[in-house]
């Protein structure tokens, strides 16, 4: 998983709830974490560091997991728009930048991390009708939380009154139905 | 018990003052506290920065990297176009170049091969005439244009059969042994029909070479005879031949003390129909013989053949194989 994910993970939990937490749920699992907690944005770990970090997030702040997942996925996307202004400016809406992540945004990122296991975000309107945008997520990771966090980011990020329902297409979560609507 | 109670409220009051000041000095300590949190947290919030700014300048760069990559990698298949372009098209050349050859060759071939007959025509023709001259006794005038007529028809003759020689060198595949140069040398030397008999030296024992028997010959033979034919003085003629072998090549060396080849003309001596003046006429050459040798050598012998030689210097031929052709032991 690339480090961007860890470095504005521990950065969220250091702003939300303090330093100290952040040192928490780093100490509490140290021997199960690669590099002792130590990330660099530009860097690959393993995505079940980002499980156990959050784990034990929930653990300290009784926080239900998904919960925390979710919020992260809102707050990294925050950043992405941050540093990756470009891509952001260069969709109008959510639809046109939901749809640009597989086709345009992921293939910028193999560009600089060509081993970078992505996840796949395939879109298509159903019946054509493009007040909806269907949403296929399907990830070995199964992380349906984080991306109902980032497509919950856009529709603020745009503005935009948009509302979506999620669906389980697999048990495991590795594939994932995001139905969005688009309220005049 | 009043005093005792005075003096309780006296502690108390004291108790209180120290409270005051302990709470004060909690106080400044917890202050001084936070103002060295800050400043750690500042600390901190820089080398964050610096953290964040090392990946975004690493970030740039990667991009700035796969864009020099993609660029080097058009430039590269763009020239590997480009030489693929030259490459065929050099090929196309080749190609028409053979084929514009091999043209002139089969036209050379049947042109020669089909002058043939009516030559050998007149030759009979030319027979008939002079049998007829020698029954009418005509002038002697006569007599020698006919006589001339003749040698130059047979001289004719010769050179159509040389041109189809020459072309036939290298079309088949020739079957090789292991042939003993020295007992070749001696098969030329009884061949040889000169009025004199000629010196012929072999310095060495020679090697073996695993090559056709009638090539190596042939190859001989010409060289041998041409050192008798063009030295000044035949009867004072002499050839001597030695071997020499390194890593690479095996070398038979052909040499006489002949009048040498001035070395402006060793191009020519090998190309075709180039020939040297001499001044007798009867060792007039049709300028095809060393041609013809050193195409057997490079195209069935797959050897080569040099010459050494100056103008008054006597000449050597230097005829080389690869190693692999020389048969190191004598079979008996």
């Amino acid at each position: 998983m690339k480090g961007m994910v860890f470095t504005e993970f521990l950065e969220m939990v250091e702003d939300k709830f303090g330093f100290d937490t952040a040192d928490d749920i780093i100490e509490t699992s140290k021997d199960k974490l690669s590099t002792e907690g130590i990330y660099t944005a530009v860097g690959t770990y393993p995505h079940t560091e980002i499980i156990t970090l959050v784990t034990n997030l929930s653990t300290v702040t009784k926080i239900p997991v998904p919960k925390l997942v979710h919020v992260f996925g809102e707050h990294l996307l925050n950043q992405f728009a941050k540093h990756y202004s470009g891509f952001f400016e260069s969709a109008d809406t959510t639809f046109d930048f939901l749809k640009s992540i597989d086709n345009h945004i992921h293939v910028e990122v193999l560009k600089l991390y060509p081993d970078a296991e992505l996840p796949r975000f395939s879109c298509f309107h159903p019946n054509d009708d493009t007040a909806k945008l269907t949403m296929i997520y399907t990830s070995e990771r199964g992380m349906s939380d984080l991306a109902s966090g980032l497509i919950e980011g856009s529709i603020k990020y745009y503005n935009e009154n948009i509302t979506y329902e999620k669906e389980l297409m697999t048990e495991d979560g590795k594939q994932v139905k995001f139905e969005l609507i688009h309220h005049a | 018990m009043k005093k005792d109670s005075m003096k309780s409220m006296d502690e108390k009051n004291d108790e209180n003052l120290f409270s005051e000041k302990r709470y004060a000095l909690l106080l400044e300590e917890s202050r001084l506290k936070e103002v060295e949190t800050q400043k750690w947290k500042k600390r901190f919030d820089r080398e964050r920065r610096a953290r964040k700014e090392a990946e975004m300048i690493l970030e740039v760069k990667s991009r700035e990297l796969y864009q020099s990559n993609l660029q080097l990698a058009q430039f590269n298949s763009e020239l590997e176009k480009e030489v693929k372009k030259q490459t065929e098209a050099l090929e196309e050349n080749i190609t028409s170049l053979e084929k514009a050859n091999n043209n002139i060759r089969q036209f050379t071939y049947l042109a020669s091969h089909d002058l043939k007959t009516p030559l050998r025509a007149i030759g009979s023709l030319i027979g008939f005439i002079e049998q007829d001259l020698v029954t009418y006794k005509v002038s002697e005038d006569l007599l020698e244009c006919v006589h001339l007529i003749r040698t130059r028809v047979n001289r004719m003759h010769r050179l159509l059969n040389s041109i189809l020689e020459y072309l036939n060198i290298g079309k088949g595949k020739l079957r090789t042994e292991p042939v003993s140069i020295r007992e070749v040398v001696l098969d030329v030397q009884n061949s040889l029909s000169f009025k004199i008999e000629p010196q012929i030296n072999m310095l060495d024992d020679l090697f073996l070479i695993d090559t056709n028997k009638n090539q190596l010959y042939k190859v001989l033979k010409h060289i041998i005879e041409n050192a008798i034919k063009y030295h000044l003085n035949p009867e004072n003629a002499i050839i001597n031949i030695y071997s020499e072998k390194d890593e690479k090549y095996g070398r038979i060396y052909i040499s006489d003390n002949g009048p040498g080849i001035a070395k402006r003309y060793h191009d020519r001596v090998f190309q075709i129909f180039q020939t040297l003046a001499t001044k007798d006429k009867n060792k007039e050459s049709i300028g095809i013989g060393l041609p013809i040798v050193k195409k057997v050598i490079e195209e069935e012998m797959n050897g080569k053949l040099l010459l050494e030689s100056d103008e008054g210097q006597g000449a050597t031929f230097i005829f080389c194989f690869p190693i692999e052709s020389v048969v190191e032991f004598a079979i008996e």
